[in-house]
């Protein structure tokens, strides 16, 4: 789901100024600084100076020696550009080990392309990859962004994985009148500030920082490594002015935006009136109207100026049955408010590995919008740009977050609920019709919610034979099928998706006379958790979830029951796996169940140990076989 | 000679009255408003029901202008083909060479009472951008667009030179029903067509004041990403529209269709390419010092191969020219593909080497069409080396490949091989040396323990390609590369040490030893384990049932597993699995499998060989069914339980 909106200045990267001394030569890093490090920040220095409330000029000076292959994105350089931003010069120059020159670049040996989310996005990014034959090889980089429109204040991003710092300075200017406000992340660094009642700075210097490791399943990089938060008080974007010193004030300003968006014609409103006429409840209304926009309306993103912002308005979205986020958010407010049903806009930051918003520091993080109808104990989320969506259901991309609803009296920071492991449901049945030559036809009914419903919706509904098999012999762990007939409802979401197959070799192996099955035809978990060592950081499932199957190996008169392997109950703190197994000597039927649950899907890093486990366990059980032989 | 020719023609106006049978916009079919999937594709997302173009040349006004008028009309099958409504036309923008203009477009739906209702796509709504110096790009989406509707859009492409003749493309990745292509060119101009693929194509040609081509292709199913495939453009149904020649009454006839006689001596001519080849590059001190040590034609050649890939610091620019000079780039000691490797081409000459440029078509730039001369078709220049009979192709500007092995995005592809015509050492050179190849070893030797570990040792030996693969991997490091190679694909299996010898030394076999420990799986009184431990033979790569292109290895296969296990004292195999040996109908692909116990030892040898490079499409179903028993009797385990 690429379903992005408000452009986040990205000012992550590279960055600058005056170069001091020339510390080009790798041989000088002290070895502490080269320790986990694939890039070292040699001499960084950010000037940032605000002149007026939608005026500023960013500057970077860096010098950043990347030690070996692995950290040859440092060797990009990438920055974005629209009509609120534009790069201004850029020098960039390469030197090898003995910090010898190679060779230096301008903003005329750029490539620039026009990039963006969206069908139609309206900035540019000029790029460039520095070529290295060998390492270590140093660049300094210099480089001036002009803003004209201010949302949001760069962040100093103290440090990247897998780099460390040498020296690094972030020097923030504004009018002493204006002033702005930061928070640290991950960094206790405090700035040094001075003010002389016209121009106020801000100094935030860092030295000798070691490298922190890369560790995957983490929170996004923004959220993890340490970082300065800057935002205005007072900022205009496209002569928009508006004050970002509160939520309330910033949900203002983003609602003037919108304002008058909301129109629809009377007549449409008596359509809407008249589709919801016989529902008995508003959940009931609010159900119609949101399965009215996922047949109609389908997503696309334009996102032009402060279209970034504004949305397309609910009349445009009605006749034309497309928009972004914020245009189909728009426009299922509108329908809403045409059946008496007060909605809010919710701006949130989709992704599913990103923390909450700070609540204690108003700041533009915001990407995507969603509607909430907020209820005393019923309140309903809903997904706008999603076809497939479950009503009142959000996923991974948006749960568990803080969202801002614009509500008439400005914003107001709500949390998004917390997805519960019943959310995201998978449930199988597999009855085998087990031959005596170890073929078999197989019946499999599958049942699934949430996340796996999504799966279901993108694998295998719509998908073509071929690719349907790769998703359930790769991913599922299905044994490869020789025939294979799937049967999926589209209309009806909550139809299972059956498969008949006909597999030539139902048994893992066989040793003589012996036959060895899998508990399962497929796996319920295919991947080992990264390595838990030294881990400092919280890991994040994609999703919670519950997992139920149940399989039946019927016997053929041939073949007899040997060994069932002994049934199961492992517990954690955060989810469980039981198994059991059993076979009935009157049917000749083999039947195993098994369930794994995941409470929740992030998993605080003293934990880690013992999920890493958990998961081993499970990962184990479906090496035990069930052993069937031949008479 | 390499810039887009710009024919300047002087010429009475001709007869623009060429026959128009254009499908016409806003008339369709009741039957494709119902229908409900693709006739030929049931599980298609969307249907191209026609793609019409007629590209126009015109010649009255003096200059040579072309115009492309193309009409498209889509059906929307599934809620997944919805993104088929958004559509990108980039054209060059780059002095107004191109410009798309006439744009109609609309949605056309059926409402409850049946009537067709049609929804245009508003002027304003449709945007223009600048993508990159050279191109542009027209971006629209269509309203009311859900599932059942159908689009259609068309436009004309106006171009100053041939700019809007293209290659076009009867396949997409949606199917489509029909797609025709006319040409339509004043009878001075002569033209012919090349063409890719083998679907049935109707071809009809009219000649009088004006030749007019006409191809048309019917039920074209949808192009697909396969594993092991060398271009998908290859494979992708096409026209290449020719200019063959100019011909106006009273003037000789101009030849525009060249032969490879004629580019090589133009090459051999050229400033940026031949002339090169004749620089005396200034040598330098160390190299000589190198040289002057040995006399072996085969080890000069790869000190100095070595020397250039050491010292030229490539800029990543592709193509066959040294724009820049060979002495200016050696100078600085940095350069494009062309310089770099025509240095080469140099210091192997000065060298008393039989050395040749040798132009090549990457396997991602598509296979070289031999019945079409053209320099075009090439993307890289590479050398090409003869010593006792035995073919060397050299890349100074790929960083891992050794002068032993021909580089692997040209292997098995056609190279012409560029010299005076006097001499006859020119022409066109099959690039493969069938002693190299990807060929792997392992060997494993455990103890499993009576508490359901195993501990064991394992050497990996990687031979030219394998190796070749693995080195980039290596160079990530050592935990990436235990990760990839010996971690991941065998679940339980934890690494402790790795030793990896010659990874500098790309003359020898890469050697990797590791000691790891196991687990034993168990159920009731039986243990098990696999043998297929690191062998890097996993995952089976061909699932797909159908396939549309040739399957690509590029060279032959050796792979063996050799293993000595040893269970605890007081436990018994059960029955082995059996020793097999399968071979493919044609003999090319062969498995075997010999185990056998003695006691409490098992050892076991499994070997497989593929001895061909690629398999046809038509071979394709043989060996679908050879890995499919491949990958069932590799999985298969050992068995064994407690006297």
């Amino acid at each position: 789901m690429k379903k992005y909106l408000l452009l986040i200045p990205l000012l992550f990267v590279l960055s600058g100024m005056h170069a001091q001394n020339k510390i080009f030569d790798a041989a000088s890093i002290p070895e502490e600084l080269r320790k986990n490090a694939y890039s070292v920040v040699r001499d960084e220095h950010i000037e940032f100076e605000v002149k007026s409330v939608d005026k500023a000029v960013y500057k970077v000076h860096r010098v950043v020696t990347v030690l070996n292959e692995n950290g040859k994105d440092q060797l990009q350089f990438q920055e974005y550009s629209d009509q609120f931003q534009s790069i201004e010069s850029v020098s960039i120059q390469s030197f090898d080990s003995n910090g010898r020159n190679i060779k230096k670049y301008k903003k005329s040996d750029l490539f620039s392309q026009a990039t963006g989310e969206g069908l139609v996005p309206d900035g540019r990014t000029y790029y460039m990859e520095i070529p290295a034959t060998s390492y270590p090889i140093t660049l300094q980089v210099d480089y001036e962004i002009r803003f004209n429109g201010l949302l949001s204040y760069p962040n100093f991003a103290v440090q990247l994985p897998e780099q460390s710092v040498q020296n690094s300075v972030f020097l923030a200017s504004i009018p002493s009148e204006l002033d702005l406000r930061f928070k640290g992340k991950n960094t206790s660094i405090a700035p040094v500030t001075t003010d002389d009642g016209k121009i106020k700075t801000y100094t935030w210097s860092v030295k000798q920082l070691p490298a922190l490791e890369e560790e995957s399943g983490s929170v996004s990089a923004e959220s993890r490594y340490p970082h300065v938060l800057l935002s205005p008080n007072k900022f205009a974007l496209d002569n928009y002015p508006g004050d970002m010193s509160s939520w309330e004030s910033f949900g203002k300003w983003y609602g003037s935006l919108a304002k008058n968006a909301g129109n629809l014609t009377e007549e449409r409103k008596q359509f809407f009136r008249s589709l919801v006429k016989n529902a008995a409840t508003d959940r009931e209304k609010i159900r119609l109207i949101y399965n009215y926009l996922q047949t109609n309306c389908r997503y696309v993103s334009i996102q032009l100026g402060i279209g970034g912002f504004k949305p397309f308005e609910a009349d445009f979205v009605d006749k034309k049955k497309y928009g972004d986020c914020k245009a189909l958010s728009n426009y299922t407010q509108a329908c809403l408010n045409a059946v008496g049903i007060k909605s809010y806009q919710a701006l949130i930051n989709a992704s599913y590995n990103k923390e909450p918003v700070d609540p204690g520091f108003p700041h533009n993080e915001f990407n995507h919008v969603i509607v909430c109808v907020p209820s005393q104990k019923d309140t309903i989320w809903l997904e706008c740009t999603s076809n497939t969506s479950e009503f009142g259901v959000l996923g991974n991309f948006t749960e568990n977050r803080n969202a801002l609803l614009i509500t008439e009296d400005g914003g107001k920071l709500v949390p998004t609920p917390k997805s519960k492991a019943s959310d995201n449901f998978f449930a199988s049945t597999s009855v085998i019709e087990l031959a005596e030559d170890g073929s078999g036809t197989v019946h499999v009914s599958m049942h699934t919610t949430g996340e796996y419903k999504d799966d279901m919706m993108n694998y295998i509904g719509n998908q073509k034979k071929d690719d349907q098999k790769k998703y359930l012999v790769n991913y599922l762990g299905y044994i490869q099928p020789d025939e294979l007939e799937i049967n999926y409802d589209q209309a009806d979401k909550n139809a299972p998706t059956t498969l008949t197959m006909n597999i030539s070799k139902i048994p893992e192996f066989t040793a003589g006379k012996k036959l060895f099955l899998n508990p399962r035809i497929y796996k319920m978990w295919t991947n080992a958790l990264p390595k838990a060592e030294n881990r400092t950081q919280d890991f994040y499932f994609p999703h919670p979830f519950v997992k139920i199957d149940t399989t039946i190996y019927k016997l053929p008169a041939g073949l007899a029951m040997e060994t069932l392997p002994k049934a199961k109950k492992l517990v954690f703190e955060y989810g469980s796996f039981t198994t059991s197994y059993e076979f009935d000597d009157t049917k000749k039927t083999i039947t195993t169940i098994a369930r794994l649950q995941l409470d929740q899907y992030k998993i605080p890093v003293t934990k880690f140990v013992a999920t890493k486990n958990f998961f081993n366990e499970v990962l184990g059980e479906y090496t035990e076989k069930i052993v069937v032989k031949r008479l | 000679m390499k810039y887009l020719f710009f024919i300047l023609l002087v010429s009475a106006s001709l007869n623009l009255s060429a026959q128009k049978d254009n499908p016409v916009f806003g008339k369709v079919d009741k039957a494709d408003l119902d229908m409900k999937e693709c006739s030929f594709d049931k599980s298609a997302e969307a249907e191209v029901l026609f793609d019409y173009g007629e590209v126009y040349c015109n010649l009255s006004s003096g200059f040579l202008t072309t115009e492309l008028s193309r009409h498209v009309r889509i059906k929307i099958l599934t809620d997944n083909g919805l993104s088929r409504a958004n559509i990108k036309i980039p054209y060059y923008s780059d002095r107004d060479l191109e410009d798309i203009k006439n744009i109609q477009a609309q949605t056309i739906n059926v409402d409850a009472s049946g009537n067709l209702v049609f929804s245009k796509v508003d002027k304003n709504l449709i945007y223009r951008k600048k993508l990159n110096k050279h191109l542009s790009e027209v971006i629209f989406t269509f309203p009311e667009v859900k599932k059942g509707s159908i689009i259609e859009y068309k436009f004309v492409d106006y171009a100053q030179n041939f700019n809007a003749v293209k290659n076009w493309y009867f396949q997409k990745s949606i199917p489509v029903r029909m797609s025709r292509y006319i040409m339509d060119f004043p009878a001075e101009l002569i033209t012919a067509s090349s063409r890719k693929g083998e679907l049935a194509m109707e071809t009809v040609n009219k000649h009088d004041r004006r030749n007019i081509s006409t191809y048309t292709m019917r039920d074209i199913p949808a192009l697909r990403n396969e594993a092991y495939i060398t271009c998908d453009e290859d494979y992708q149904q096409q026209v290449i529209p020719i200019l063959q020649a100019v011909d106006f009454p009273g003037q000789p006839r101009r030849n525009l269709i060249t032969t490879w006689q004629e580019i090589i001596k133009d090459l051999m001519e050229d400033e940026d390419f031949g002339t090169q080849l004749k620089k005396n590059i200034p040598r330098t001190a160390d190299l000589d010092l190198m040289l002057a040590k040995i006399t072996d034609p085969y080890q000069k050649m790869v000190t100095i191969h070595e020397y250039v890939k050491r010292n030229m610091h490539w800029d990543e620019s592709t193509g066959i020219w040294a724009m820049s000079g060979v002495k200016s780039a050696w100078k600085d000691k940095k350069g494009t593909l062309g310089e770099i490797n025509l240095i080469l081409v140099n210091l192997l000459k000065d060298a008393n080497l039989t050395v040749h440029p040798v132009l090549v078509s990457t396997r991602e730039n598509g296979r070289i069409n031999t019945g079409l001369p053209g320099y075009r078709q090439f993307d890289k220049v590479m050398a090409y080396v003869e010593i006792d009979g035995h073919q060397y192709v050299l890349d100074a500007t790929n960083k891992y490949t050794p002068a032993k092995l021909i580089p692997y995005e040209v292997l098995s592809s056609e190279g012409l091989v560029i010299e005076n015509l006097s001499t006859n050492q020119w022409g066109w050179k099959v690039l493969y040396n069938e002693e190299r190849r990807f060929k792997n070893i392992t060997l494993i030797k455990a103890n499993l323990e009576d508490n359901g570990t195993m501990n064991g040792e394992v050497d990996v030996t990687s031979y030219d390609y394998t190796r070749l693969d693995r080195i980039p991997e290596l160079k990530k490091g050592k935990s990436k590369f235990i990760e990839k190679y010996f971690a991941s694909k065998n679940t339980g299996i934890v690494v402790d040490s790795l030793r990896v010898d010659n990874e500098d030394v790309d003359s020898l076999p890469l050697n990797q030893h590791a000691v790891f420990t196991g687990k034993t799986s168990a159920s009731g009184d039986y243990r098990y384990f696999s043998v297929n431990l690191f062998s890097g033979l996993e995952k089976n790569p061909f699932l797909a049932d159908s396939r549309f292109s040739d399957v690509f290895f590029g060279a032959m296969q050796n792979h063996s597993i050799i293993g000595n296990f040893t269970i605890p004292d007081g436990f018994v195999f059960e029955d082995l699995p059996k020793n097999t040996r399968m071979i493919m109908p044609d003999t090319s692909i062969s498995f075997s499998r010999i185990m056998s116990a003695a006691d409490n030892h098992l050892s076991v040898r499994i070997q497989l060989d593929v001895k061909k490079p690629f398999y046809t499409v038509e071979e394709y179903p043989y060996l679908q069914e050879f890995y499919k028993k491949l990958y069932e009797l590799l999985n298969e385990q050992v068995v064994f339980k407690k006297k």
